[in-house]
């Protein structure tokens, strides 16, 4: 999520650390900033806050709150008290379904505005961010959203009929969104309405008919609280995700849409009003206000979780730092969970917060001491490696292939591919393709087989009662040349009676220590063969050498295939193979380098190519 | 027999000896690992790879139709409705938790799956190995303890790394090992996302809840558990640029392990 450093500066009065000390710290201490971008006077950062922290962090405020612990800096809350009303009673009445999809819903008229551009400063802060500047008063929403991460919505008042019903969507009931598309509800939906039907989708959208524009002199001001898993379902539903499912699917405290309205009304009096605004009471619908948490947590447990040593006094420093209400009582930790770290609630939870603090670098490792129980040893493992050992000391190579296929006993409901819907059921299909595949490439490889093993599961309910599925470690091997192709497949057991022998057991496995992998090239390879008469006595490694000096670098792989001897000649024969890292070679590339070679091997007194 | 056969077979083409076939590069870290920690007395312990929502999920204190389960992009069965292909090996400490009494230590390798589209450092298939260690004051500085032995073992007396804040809902508190990227030296490219550093290993303090979920008392039995791609450590042991290379099949890789 991007986030404004001068935006988290004006939380601070000291200077903020720049981008790149924020970047190092943070990481070590808090969440991943992934990358920070230079914009204008501003710099942005992208910050990968951590699932649990979604509750607080979503926001520019969570955020300098948590650069304020870890930077034991002072941290200002610009938090706006009540806001003087101008006309106490409102008219507007809010009526709430079910409680559990809005534990709590705020609502505020505000009369007689001008709804116009923003001033500067608003547009500057969220194009900064990449969000578009629509006009005062959606952008003074989308704002606080920014700042303190409650989403808000606003209304035309005059658009509204009659009051306000949070309830859920009737089968079909139909919505024009904001964006002009049409949404088809249903009872999961959870609607903002009035009696003429839907005004917006409750969380995630904004409704089309109730639109603040450039002719709105009304508006009703929202600041709610929606259920979670009902937001993430309807927007998965609705394929609709932006900045507000978002922070709802991550829920946030209900105590949190009152110092949102306050800020955005305060907004929009400073820059929505004219001479006659008038800003109505708030209507508060919060039936039951969320209790709040004490965490208690003893210094002895902090110390043997973490496997740490601190005293009373740093445990206190660093508490100090948050920010919290806490208090010790001689080691005795309690300590009141903000409303708006929902992430607090059992001791470990606090004991993480205060290792992160702390520094986990700074924790120094150390080793239990040892237990006397010996460990069991696992038969398939030790077997496994038997048969691994006894496979590879008789040449054949081990592969990992899919377990995806386009045939099996299993399907998968959600493939990643039409024909990859199913598990496997054997090994031998996998393996007979990897061969194919391999002896194509046998050339430059230098082989003229493809021996290779997979041991991996297969996956099948045939033999099994309706219902069941099962699965098993088997083993497969077989052996490809241009004649056949062979290949065994069975289970562990009986692999390893077939193939482990007394013998297969002497040598260990190689050594794969240093070795480091050289990219392959991806172009194909041309064959060409020469045999060239010398003269007696000359040998395999003179002819080698001459065709090696003349090929140059595009001669990959290179075989003696034929030798014999007639009427006191020598004649031997290769195989070549060429190719290319950066293209595809021409036969008139090859034909070149092959006559090199061939001009040299007949320059030789006696030898001909033939 | 076939052995016997096969040698000589091998051995009449050209007068040549019989050459050796290659471990996957996956085995050969799946058996450096699993060495490590058997020399540190750790068990080896196995579990399906179609599990339960359950034991994927549930278990771990991953609830339904909860954010967190974002994270697990998964492969569901058809039929039965309830399996998945595991996500991850810690399903595995669940299910040894549930049949064995503490004190222990156990490590569990084995293949995961995630739903996700491919490309040179995603792969549906990959490979885990999971720790998971259980005792009265297992603490995190013993965790700290055993994953530096681990890394030192694994790349020697000099390897770069460090650790960070992370979140599974089966541990709390939750750490990232991060590893400084072999193969730009940690000046940034595809495979570390451009930062220098790479995450190899994700662990914790085992979660009250999951302990909880196994009839276990938290007040009495703590420890940490860990999870590790061998995928990237591979890569990084090895230099490979390309996850997918690792199911490829193809001799031209595999010949050079």
């Amino acid at each position: 999520m991007k986030f404004s450093h001068n935006w988290l500066q004006s939380f601070f009065s000291e200077k903020l650390p720049q981008p790149e000390k924020l970047t190092e710290v943070l990481t070590l201490h808090s969440f991943e900033i992934e990358d920070f971008e230079k914009n204008g006077a501003d710099y942005v950062l992208d910050i990968d806050i951590l699932p649990n922290r979604a509750h607080d962090c979503f926001c520019h405020k969570g955020i300098a709150r948590e650069i304020a612990t870890i930077f034991d800096k002072k941290f200002i809350d610009r938090e706006v008290g009540l806001i003087n009303e101008t006309k106490n009673e409102s008219d507007l009445k809010i009526k709430i379904d079910n409680s559990k999809l809005c534990p709590r819903y705020m609502g505020r008229r505000v009369e007689n505005i001008i709804v116009k551009n923003s001033p500067d400063w608003l547009k500057q802060k969220l194009e900064v961010l990449g969000e578009r500047s629509i006009n005062n008063v959606v952008d003074i929403t989308n704002y606080i959203m920014l700042d303190l991460g409650q989403p808000m919505h606003a209304f035309d008042a005059d658009k509204v009929k009659g009051d306000i019903h949070v309830r859920q969507a009737k089968k079909d009931e139909k919505i024009i969104l904001l964006t002009g598309e049409e949404a088809v509800l249903d009872e999961s939906v959870l609607l903002i309405a009035d009696e003429a039907g839907p005004l917006a989708i409750a969380g995630i959208k904004g409704g089309k008919r109730a639109e603040v524009t450039e002719a709105t002199k009304n508006i009703i001001l929202e600041s709610a609280n929606f259920n979670p898993s009902m937001v993430r379902k309807t927007s998965q539903k609705l394929s609709i995700k932006n900045n507000s499912s978002k922070r709802y699917e991550n829920e946030i405290s209900p105590e949190m849409t009152e110092p949102a309205m306050n800020v955005a009304t305060k907004l929009i009096l400073e820059n929505a009003s004219g001479e006659k605004t008038k800003n109505h009471g708030v209507v508060d619908i919060y039936p039951q206000k969320t209790g709040s948490y004490d965490i208690l947590l003893s210094l002895i447990q902090l110390n043997n979780l973490l496997g740490v040593n601190f005293s009373e006094k740093e445990v206190e420093n660093i508490l100090k730092r948050t920010g919290w209400v806490w208090k010790n009582e001689s080691g005795k930790f309690t300590v009141a969970a903000p409303a708006e770290r929902l992430d607090l609630r059992i001791k470990e939870d606090l004991i993480e917060e205060i290792g992160r603090i702390y520094g986990y670098e700074n924790i120094k490792p150390t080793l239990p001491e040892n237990i006397l129980k010996k460990p069991e040893i696992n038969k398939n493992f030790v077997t496994a490696k038997k048969i691994r050992l006894a496979l590879v000391n008789l040449g054949f190579s081990e592969v990992y292939n899919y377990a995806f296929r386009s045939k099996g006993e299993i399907e998968i409901a959600n493939p990643i591919a039409t024909d990859k819907a199913f598990l496997r059921n054997n090994l031998t299909d996998g393996l007979r393709e990897a061969m194919e595949m391999n002896m194509r490439n046998a050339p430059l490889l230098g082989l003229d087989e493809i021996k290779i093993f997979e041991i991996g599961t297969v996956f099948g309910k045939s033999g099994l009662p309706t219902g069941q599925v099962g699965e098993q470690i088997n083993v497969a091997w077989g052996t490809k040349n241009k004649k056949e192709i062979k290949i065994e497949e069975c289970g562990l057991e009986k692999a390893a009676e077939k193939i482990v022998t007394k013998e297969s057991d002497i040598s260990d496995l190689p050594q794969t220590k240093d070795i480091k992998f050289k990219p392959f090239s991806s172009y194909p390879f041309i064959l060409r063969d020469i045999a060239v008469w010398t003269t007696k006595g000359a040998e395999e490694k003179e002819v080698l050498e001459i065709i090696l000096k003349n090929a140059g670098e595009l001669l990959v792989h290179k075989k003696l295939f034929d030798k014999f001897e007639k009427d006191g000649r020598v004649s031997y024969a290769f195989n070549m193979v060429f190719q290319s890292e950066e293209k595809t070679l021409t036969d008139s590339e090859i034909n070149k380098i092959m006559e090199k070679i061939t001009t040299a091997l007949n320059a030789k007194g006696g030898w001909q190519v033939r | 027999m076939l052995p016997k056969n096969k040698k000589q077979a091998g051995a009449a083409t050209l007068g040549k000896k019989i050459e050796k076939g290659h471990l996957h590069p996956l085995t050969s870290i799946h058996k450096e690992i699993i060495e490590i920690f058997a020399s540190l007395d750790f068990e080896i312990a196995e579990g399906p790879e179609m599990e339960t929502e359950y034991y994927n999920f549930d278990a771990l204190n991953i609830p339904g139709d909860h954010p967190a389960r974002d994270m697990w992009d998964t492969f569901w069965i058809k039929e039965p409705k309830n399996f998945v292909l595991r996500t991850h090996t810690s399903p595995v400490q669940v299910r040894y938790m549930e049949k064995h009494k503490p004190p222990f230590r156990i490590i569990a390798p084995g293949r995961c799956y995630r739903y996700e589209a491919t490309d040179a450092s995603h792969e549906t298939t990959f490979n885990q190995v999971e720790g998971l260690m259980i005792g009265k004051n297992i603490t995190l500085a013993n965790l700290k303890g055993f994953l530096t032995l681990f890394m030192k073992k694994l790349y020697g007396e000099d390897v770069k790394f460090r650790w960070q804040p992370s979140f599974f809902p089966f541990v709390e508190p939750g750490l990232e090992l991060l590893m400084s990227c072999t193969i730009c030296k940690g000046k940034g490219c595809p495979v570390c996302k451009e930062t220098g550093w790479i995450e190899i290993i994700p662990c914790g303090m085992v979660h009250p809840q999951v302990l909880k979920n196994v009839n276990l008392d938290p007040q009495e039995w703590q420890g940490f558990a860990f999870g590790m791609g061998l995928d990237r450590i591979a890569m990084m042991k090895y230099k490979i640029d390309d996850i997918r290379l690792f199911y490829s099949s193809d001799l031209r890789f595999l010949k050079q392990f």
